[in-house]
């Protein structure tokens, strides 16, 4: 499937230097829109739902099954949100409620949202 | 490497392995110093020291480096050399086609006195182009309507620089208008947002829907 979108930008990370040894500070909305393309090249249907969920685990440190109790969910959902069966819209208020406190820029994900999807 | 570390980046790679992409949060937020030198001397050994003054130049590339070791840690040995090192060729391919292989056709003009200005608009005077072409003098009239001055330029630079296959159109139209990266993209969706809505709201801009960035609003 071609999938023609703008290709995310190269975006100012805050000051992308260490902070500490081992630390780096990188652009994880660059970064999870390039996952969320990658994810819509191999067909999955809501591309940047479910890399945002992959985002905000990686974040976290956590493993799914942790992850998931955390939000609240059964490690199934967590699954099903990360394979792209939810929409953006739809992900539930304990992910979306992480989006700022780990700088991911909703409107920007929205933006790339709607491209993919062709809306 | 000091053997903590080391215990990281073998989990990290054995995770990314598996073909976990969350895996690359806590791999780059470990390892992007790493990836960083490594980029930094790449872009070093290939003349570009202009992409190393850019920090999200530089950022970007080392997500792209990686995505390389992501694709690759299935083959990667832990008793081997480090990941970077490893894979420092396929990185190095990574930069080369970000960067891009410039074929011109030699031009006399550029090999006279050099002059590095800033970047060229492309958008040449659309208002005399609209007196032949019935879709942008609705477009310059509808900008007008529903954009300032400066946000309508934004738009039609950003759009233009797109098309012509600039690879960070967001970047070169900021430098121009002396804008960040995000502030002309969000710029560039609001208007295709009001363009859109003036096409379905006032029948006298209807054809707007024909310009694909539009449509695709």
């Amino acid at each position: 499937m071609m999938i023609i979108v703008d290709t995310p930008e190269p975006m100012p990370a805050d000051e992308p230097v260490a902070v500490t040894a081992g630390s780096y500070i990188s652009n994880v909305t660059t970064l999870t829109e390039r996952i969320a393309i990658r994810l819509a090249g191999q067909g999955v249907e809501h591309a940047v739902a479910a890399a945002v969920t992959i985002a905000l685990r990686g974040m976290s440190g956590k493993s799914p099954t942790d992850f998931a109790a955390e939000l609240g969910l059964a490690h199934a959902d967590l699954r099903a949100l990360e394979a792209g069966t939810v929409a953006f819209g739809d992900l539930p208020a304990s992910l979306m409620s992480r989006l700022h406190s780990h700088n991911l820029e909703p409107l920007l994900l929205v933006d790339l949202d709607h491209q993919l999807r062709g809306d | 490497m000091a053997s903590p570390n080391r215990t990281v980046l073998v989990r990290l790679m054995a995770s990314m392995a598996t073909g976990d992409p969350a895996a690359l949060f806590p791999f780059i937020d470990e390892f992007g110093n790493e990836l960083a030198g490594t980029v930094r001397r790449l872009l070093m050994s290939l003349n570009r020291p202009d992409v190393l003054r850019k920090n999200e130049d530089v950022d970007y590339l080392v997500q792209s480096a990686a995505f390389v070791l992501f694709d690759r840690s299935p083959s990667w040995d832990p008793a081997g050399a480090l990941p970077w090192t490893w894979a420092e060729r396929a990185i190095r391919a990574e930069i080369v086609r970000w960067l891009g292989h410039p074929a011109v056709e030699w031009d006399d003009r550029s090999h006279g006195e050099a002059h590095v200005g800033s970047p060229v608009m492309v958008t040449p005077d659309l208002v005399d182009l609209a007196g032949d072409h019935v879709e942008l003098a609705q477009l310059l009239s509808a900008l007008t309507a529903v954009a300032s001055e400066r946000d309508a330029k934004v738009h039609l630079e950003y759009q233009a620089q797109k098309a012509l296959g600039d690879r960070s159109p967001a970047n070169t139209v900021g430098e121009m208008f002396g804008l960040s990266p995000s502030n002309v993209r969000q710029i560039d969706r609001r208007l295709r947002q009001r363009l859109s809505g003036l096409a379905e709201s006032d029948p006298s801009f209807a054809t707007l829907v024909r310009l694909s960035w539009v449509e695709a609003c």
